[in-house]
């Protein structure tokens, strides 16, 4: 049996993952990983992350400090990018050169029976498209910013439906995990 | 207590593009009012919608939600109360049954909210929309209360709540909210 393909994402009321800066730093200090970001680790069996969000987290928050879920995970990381991944690449990260569907077949085959968590807005966005996420796991920040990198693109081709599967609360973090239904083809 | 309570699409649309008298909530914005019916008869829904209203005093809402909102909420509109536009174009009183008046106000949402204020005397105010409206509320710390009831659809496009204008106010979420058929419903105090 194979896991489910989740994006996991942080965002502000006003719909934005990173500040435009990139920056996470306007996160509440003490939500910490909220309860079902929480129970999610332990089935996680590769993270898959895009380029863009590697380079921003490696740059805010140094390997010796910033590890996906504070720390708690330490399984593979996959990164999905169509340039030459950097020279000093660290070792618990792997780079996967190509197109979406390689970079989901590599993290699905690391995963076992694991979950793909996928990490970063262009990345979710494209397999929330593509028809590849079984789940949307997004905690919802008290906060609105204004600006930054949203979590959802417009446009025709955006449009989406969910159903909620669970829901919780009232932390600081509303959490919501759902799950896409199946998208019309034209 | 002054508040907003609107309806919201995951990706942050409190309508579909193209909102028009003949398309109130804009193209696939429909969706974001279903929960409110769902399961409910037309009696029900009036009763619940009229529960909903309860204990406000005045509304305060922008001059498109009016032309779009005038003919859907009929003749005894569910408000029972003042409700005071902003708009840029004068006018007459609109009075319905029920004690709802639609009352035109020219000089501003400044204006427009001291009018909702001496109408509402110890009740609470409902500023329901739009979005030009609750930005300028939200950004000048007149709203106590954020209450979005957030739908699970991605619309893409259409009437974007938040702007570039209402960055960082910080909120409090309040507990006491709940899930029910679909909605996530999110009630926020907003911090001065």
């Amino acid at each position: 049996m194979t896991g489910r393909t989740i994006w996991h994402f942080t965002m502000s009321l006003d719909g934005f993952i990173a500040d435009r800066d990139g920056s996470l730093a306007w996160m509440p200090a003490d939500a910490g990983p909220a309860q079902m970001g929480h129970d999610l680790v332990p089935s996680v069996g590769a993270i898959l992350v895009g380029r863009r969000s590697y380079d921003v987290g490696i740059r805010l928050n140094p390997p010796a400090g910033g590890k996906p879920y504070g720390g708690r995970y330490t399984g593979p990381v996959l990164v999905l990018t169509h340039r030459r991944p950097p020279a000093a690449a660290y070792p618990a990260i792997r780079f996967v050169v190509g197109e979406l569907r390689d970079g989901l077949a590599q993290a699905r085959a690391a995963a076992g029976d694991g979950d793909v968590v996928i990490f970063g807005a262009s990345l979710g966005q494209q397999c929330l498209r593509a028809g590849e996420l079984d789940e949307v796991l997004a905690h919802i920040a008290p906060v609105l910013l204004g600006a930054g990198t949203p979590a959802f693109s417009p446009g025709e081709d955006a449009v989406q439906s969910f159903d909620v599967l669970e829901r919780s609360g009232p932390d600081e973090m509303t959490s919501i995990r759902l799950a896409p239904r199946a998208r019309a083809r034209a | 207590m002054i508040f907003a309570d609107l309806s919201i699409s995951l990706d942050g649309f409190i309508a579909g593009p193209h909102v028009g008298v003949d398309n109130p909530l804009g193209d696939g914005g429909e969706q974001l009012h279903d929960w409110m019916f769902a399961g409910r008869s037309a009696a029900d829904s009036r009763a619940w919608e009229e529960q909903r209203f309860a204990t406000t005093g005045a509304l305060l809402m922008g001059r498109t939600m009016l032309d779009v909102g005038v003919g859907p909420w009929g003749d005894e509109p569910v408000f029972h109360a003042p409700v005071f536009v902003v708009t840029h174009r004068d006018g007459e009183p609109i009075g319905k049954a029920g004690g709802t008046t639609y009352t035109l106000v020219a000089d501003g949402p400044d204006a427009a909210l001291r009018q909702a204020l001496a109408a509402a005397r110890e009740q609470d105010i409902c500023v329901a929309g739009g979005a030009t409206v609750v930005q300028h509320y939200l950004a000048a710390g007149a709203i106590d209360q954020l209450r979005l009831h957030v739908v699970p659809v991605l619309l893409g496009d259409g009437v974007r709540l938040f702007s570039t204008a209402t960055s960082g106010t910080d909120l409090t979420l309040l507990p006491g909210v709940h899930e029910d058929a679909g909605v996530v419903h999110l009630q926020y105090r907003m911090r001065r």
